[in-house]
């Protein structure tokens, strides 16, 4: 703790440390949607009342339980070729959040190794993989999305894979970054001095430091790659009939907005309180773990 | 130093006064904007074969014989044609006729444009002008065509696109560069300017021999592509366009429209040449499992007329005694039990994205209802390029069915069917050669040489009944052209989807 | 200085190699421009004929060095589609793109600035709420799910605008906004972040002590510093506004480069495709490198580091 005296009277107190609340409420209220979520996904096939790819074309375009016109049992309209919307949204959780963890978590995971082994060693490693991470952010990532997509063709796996290819590079530099700075600081020379072998420093030393920036990093990505999925599905690239997720929902609902808005509604939603509790979780996690954002307690 | 937000608010107004460029050309009049999904790529007729490319070249250029609304053949920039022999037909072009920089159509230009459009390479129409043998000009304003065998539909195909002529200088590589950028023809419509992607403007041609002595009702038309259909809708809506085209169905109740049974099908190719689809019996309960009705009625909002036998009902041949199948499904389950097959099937449907309006959804309800009676099928959209890709190399996988959009280019069973179940089109490559297949290959082709009418006739109703009782393709309906269409102009619409400038009218 | 530059320059040389190079073999590896060009029925004559016509017919490696050898001399050859040169096509629509892309940035900038500001100053009261508020509901938010409602309510609900097109400032309002907001929203949380910590930092403190008036010292002494990081966001976040222009282009019918350049990706369109990624990435590195060369301006201390 440091005390700064001004001027007489007006004392500002800096904190270091992060003040320890007893309910961490900014991170717990936005978790909630994104836990619920979750959950839906985990559970769809037992939850959703029914088959999100069989639909009745006689009842298509029928507006939610509380309005007329809608089919009983429907709690949320139905689609464009009668399917159940409620049941589409919670098989669609499951899908859409599977590719989105999926690619975070490779993204992340791939990112991150080589961030920080570049960080560390420098020399022509570091350079070649720079140029590399140079190379890519130049390239328009969606022309890279579609010319990888055209090639290997739109499967769940492939589109992963190519969202993947998207996050890794963030994860890198940053991560990079702060491995540069990390690597001059005093007990990271002190076991190198002492002959510690690199990968020991590297996981033992480095890696506790920042996993947390890793963690904040993934929770945007995760956000970030389910609007990158609903723009794929948009360019025709995204997840294949009939298979659900909120990108392409979404994107198949947009033209019936003036006629049938609870089929665009509902998926769009979805996608921005589940993104928009992700980033409020990690805004909390990263004000939470980082010691240099100032708190300021007040004036004594 | 000035400030950070002082410097925003500088470059916001900078930009601001930079941006604001005068209006695009004040209204006039008789003009009308038509809006399609997407901008021609080129202004070389020789180059495109796709639909809302032609719709510029239908208004710039003249072919030498042309289809009324009615769908009959006229005469366009030939005023007569005559058969000499078997395989020999005189052409008379009309007199008078100059291009739009003033030069004035002969023969050689004619002769100039079917030999670069035959050749292989040069055009990618090449296909509708195979049966020519040689072109000779034999005056200021005649020729004479040979073919390699008796053609009876050689002044058809003087209507195709393809078929529309230009100067003859710009009948080679450098010459159609500028002409794919700086249109050049006898048309209705002299082009006047074109940023890509954003509009190209046409003003009517004075001169065009096909007025009739009236005047143009539109003296300006303005093509400005929208890509997206909720945009292009609401353009309409807000009457920023006149005329739009690839109105989703499900939105015909929001704006006016007018509808026509067109030239279009919609079929799916399917790769039978092995179990369980080399079966008739199994391509016979596809067809039963399918609720054509139900599809037409509420995918495409009534708008469609289901058909068997091939043909769209535009076309010479149409055979208006075979019933599409009906929906149903005791039948097809019986039909697979029969062919072996009670416990099911396994098939792969196909379809390149955006090839016709709602085609993710019509692939996912016929494999829907196909699931009720056992056929199970996997759903692919293939981009379009890789589809392109399986379709011209013939890579269909057996058991694949593809869905395709075709259009009668002739108005004749021989421009659909024929072109399509020819074996080297790629009836030959998927449909097995079994007694019915050779049988309708030998028809066709005997009809493809017969110049009698009569007898075509005959030879077209026996094979549109062979493709009725085979189903060598999966066929649902004929398509229904519908067009968005502002308060202020009034057309008939045709059924080979092209827009004529000459033949609309403006309120004013 | 001059070193710095210069060894930016080269590496620029070396990642447009690399992109080029990248396109070239991804392009080739799928589906076949002839194909697309030509009717469902066309014969393998055809086919053969038009691959000759398009050079496509020779073998990989001679197409290769036969592009690299035309693009130094600036030809990209001639689209396969528009029968025009490559180059001249893809750069008639680059003022389109970068006038979307600048009035994306200059109105998200203009937006959020001052919400950033606002929300550090008045941290953790309902002010910040709004703020951040509005800015993580606009990250949320897909760029065509935007486009689309921006549409519907401004322009055919209340009639204000127009739907699409390119014309006078106008048209450009809509398309910016839905362009812009991803950027806004990001730029909005950092310069509230970056504000925090710089107001915390001993130089303000000290301002403060000096007895300044606390407008001054936060306009002028924090703002100049929280500049580096937003500086460094816009380098960073171009990438995606390049994507994002993409959408909006093709929603609002701008004839952008985005827009080409999906297109002639979807029909295989080689030197169109070529030439338009180079420029785009060429445009990406240099801003990039204006970027890393403001940045060297704004803090000396950069500029002596090894790059």
């Amino acid at each position: 703790m440091a005390v700064v005296a001004g001027r007489a009277g007006d004392i500002l107190v800096v904190d270091v440390a992060p003040r320890r609340r007893r309910v961490p409420w900014p991170l717990v209220l936005p978790a909630i949607p994104v836990a619920i979520a979750v959950v839906a996904a985990l559970l769809a096939p037992w939850i959703a009342p029914y088959s999100p790819t069989s639909g009745n074309l006689a009842a298509r375009l029928r507006p939610p339980a509380w309005a007329d016109g809608a089919v009983p049992g429907r709690l949320l309209g139905t689609d464009l070729l009668g399917r159940d919307l409620l049941s589409r949204l919670v098989w669609g959780a499951r899908i859409s959040l599977l590719i989105a963890l999926s690619a975070t978590l490779i993204g992340a995971a791939v990112g991150s190794l080589i961030g920080l082994v570049t960080g560390y060693y420098r020399g022509r490693v570091d350079r070649v993989l720079t140029k590399l991470i140079d190379i890519q952010l130049a390239f328009p990532f969606v022309l890279l999305a579609i010319a990888v997509i055209a090639v290997a063709g739109p499967s769940i796996p492939v589109l992963v894979v190519v969202l993947a290819i998207g996050a890794w590079v963030g994860h890198a530099r940053i991560v990079r970054g702060l491995v540069l700075s990390l690597r001059e600081r005093d007990y990271v020379q002190a076991a190198h001095a002492l002959g510690a072998a690199t990968p020991r420093i590297l996981f033992r030393h480095l890696l506790p430091e920042i996993l947390s920036l890793i963690i904040v990093l993934a929770t945007f990505d995760v956000g970030r790659i389910i609007i990158l999925e609903s723009t794929l599905s948009f360019l025709g690239l995204g997840v294949q009939p009939p298979t659900p997720s909120w990108g392409s929902d979404l994107r198949d609902a947009s033209t019936y907005v003036r006629q049938a808005w609870w089929t665009a509604t509902f998926p769009g939603l979805a996608i921005m309180i589940v993104v928009l509790g992700l980033n409020l979780v990690g805004d909390a996690l990263r004000d939470a773990l980082d010691p240099r954002t100032v708190k300021p307690r007040g004036r004594t | 130093m000035m400030t950070s937000i002082r410097w925003v608010v500088c470059l916001v107004l900078v930009a601001a006064l930079a941006l604001t460029a005068p209006p695009a050309g004040a209204q006039r009049g008789a003009q009308i904007t038509i809006s399609q999904p997407a901008d021609a790529t080129t202004m070389d007729p020789a180059r495109s074969t796709q639909v809302l490319t032609v719709n510029y070249f239908v208004n710039l250029y003249d072919t030498l014989t042309r289809w009324d609304t009615a769908l009959k053949l006229q005469p366009g920039l030939a005023t007569a044609w005559k058969s000499v022999n078997d395989t020999t037909w005189d052409v008379t072009l009309r007199s008078g006729v100059k291009f739009h920089d003033g030069s004035p159509l002969t023969a050689e230009d004619v002769k100039a444009v079917y030999e670069r459009a035959r050749t292989p390479g040069k055009s990618v129409v090449a296909a509708g002008f195979a049966t020519i043998e040689a072109i000779e000009v034999t005056g200021p304003t005649t020729l004479r065509i040979v073919t390699k065998k008796p053609d009876p539909l050689m002044p058809v195909r003087m209507a195709q696109m393809g078929g529309y002529i230009y100067p003859a200088r710009f009948a080679n590589d450098e010459g159609a560069k500028e002409l794919a950028r700086k249109p050049i023809g006898t048309g209705a419509y002299k082009f006047v300017s074109w940023t890509k992607d954003d509009q190209l403007v046409m003003d009517a041609n004075r001169d065009w021999w096909g007025w009739s002595g009236k005047a143009p009702a539109v003296e300006r038309i303005v093509w400005k592509p929208i890509p997206d259909d909720f945009a292009r809708l609401s353009a309409l809506q807000r009457s920023e366009v006149d005329i739009i085209t690839n109105v989703p169905p499900d939105q015909m109740k929001i704006v006016r429209t007018l509808t026509v049974p067109a030239t279009r099908t919609v079929t799916f190719w399917i790769n039978t040449t092995q179990p369980p689809t080399s079966d008739k019996r199994v391509r016979q309960a596809m067809h039963y499992a399918m609720d054509v009705q139900s599809i037409v009625k509420n995918l495409y909002a009534g708008q469609g007329k289901p058909f068997s036998g091939g043909l769209a009902d535009t076309d010479f041949g149409y055979n208006r005694e075979l019933k599409p199948y009906t929906y149903d499904p005791e039948r097809a389950r019986k039909l697979l039990a029969d062919a072996g097959h009670a416990g099911g099937i396994d098939v792969t449907l196909y379809a390149g994205s955006g090839t016709m309006v709602n085609d993710k959804q019509l692939l996912e309800t016929i494999a829907d209802t196909w699931s009720q009676v056992g056929i199970r099928a996997r759903i692919e959209m293939m981009e379009m390029a890789a589809r392109q890709k399986m379709n011209n190399e013939r890579t269909l996988p057996p058991n694949g069915v593809m869905l395709i959009n075709p259009q009668s280019t002739l108005l004749d069973a021989d421009g659909s069917l024929w072109r399509l179940f020819h074996p080297s089109g790629f009836g030959g490559k998927y449909w097995s050669g079994n007694q019915p297949g050779q049988r309708f290959h030998d028809v066709m082709e005997q009809a493809r040489y017969t110049l009698d009418e009569k007898k075509r006739k005959e030879l077209y109703t026996e094979a549109t009944r062979i493709i009725h009782e085979e189903k060598p393709w999966l066929e649902l309906f004929q398509e229904v052209v519908i067009y968005g269409v502002s308060k202020r102009v009034s057309f008939k619409p045709r059924a080979d989807y092209r827009l004529i400038g000459s033949e609309m009218t403006v309120a004013k | 200085m001059l070193q710095y530059t210069l060894r930016k320059l080269l590496h620029t040389g070396l990642v447009a190699l690399g992109v080029v190079t990248l396109v070239f073999i991804a392009l080739r590896a799928s589906g076949d421009p002839a194909a697309t060009m030509l009717p469902g029925d066309a014969s393998v004559e055809e086919l053969t004929a038009l691959r000759r016509e398009l050079g496509l017919d020779r073998p990989l490696h001679i197409q290769y060095a036969r592009f690299l050898a035309g693009a130094v001399t600036g030809d990209f050859g001639t689209s396969f589609r528009h029968q025009q040169p490559a180059l001249p096509l893809v750069l008639e629509r680059l003022p389109a793109t970068l006038e979307l892309a600048f009035a994306a940035l200059a109105l998200a900038v203009a937006a959020a600035l001052p919400l950033g500001i606002v929300a550090a100053l008045r941290r953790g009261r309902l002010a910040d709420v709004l703020a951040m508020g509005f800015a993580v509901v606009g990250q949320a938010t897909p760029y065509f799910w935007m486009g689309i409602m921006l549409i519907l309510v401004v322009s055919v609900e209340l009639g204000w605008l127009p739907t699409s097109g390119r014309g006078g400032w106008e048209h450009i309002v809509l398309p910016a906004i839905t362009l812009g907001t991803h950027f806004a929203a990001s730029l909005a949380r950092l310069t509230r972040t970056s504000m925090l910590e710089v107001l915390g930092q001993n130089y303000v403190t000290t301002a403060r002590a000096k007895g300044l008036a606390e407008r001054r010292v936060i306009l002028v002494h924090a703002l100049k510093n929280a500049a580096v990081p937003v500086v460094t966001l816009i380098g960073l976040q171009f990438g995606t506004l390049l994507g994002g222009a993409v959408v909006t282009e093709t929603i609002f019918a701008w004839p952008g480069v985005g827009r080409l350049a999906v297109q002639s990706i979807f029909v295989r369109d080689y030197p169109v495709v070529q030439a338009g990624v180079l420029v785009l990435a060429l445009t990406f590195v240099a801003i990039n490198l204006f970027v890393d060369l403001l940045y060297g301006y704004l803090d000396p201390r950069i500029r002596t580091e090894v790059a």
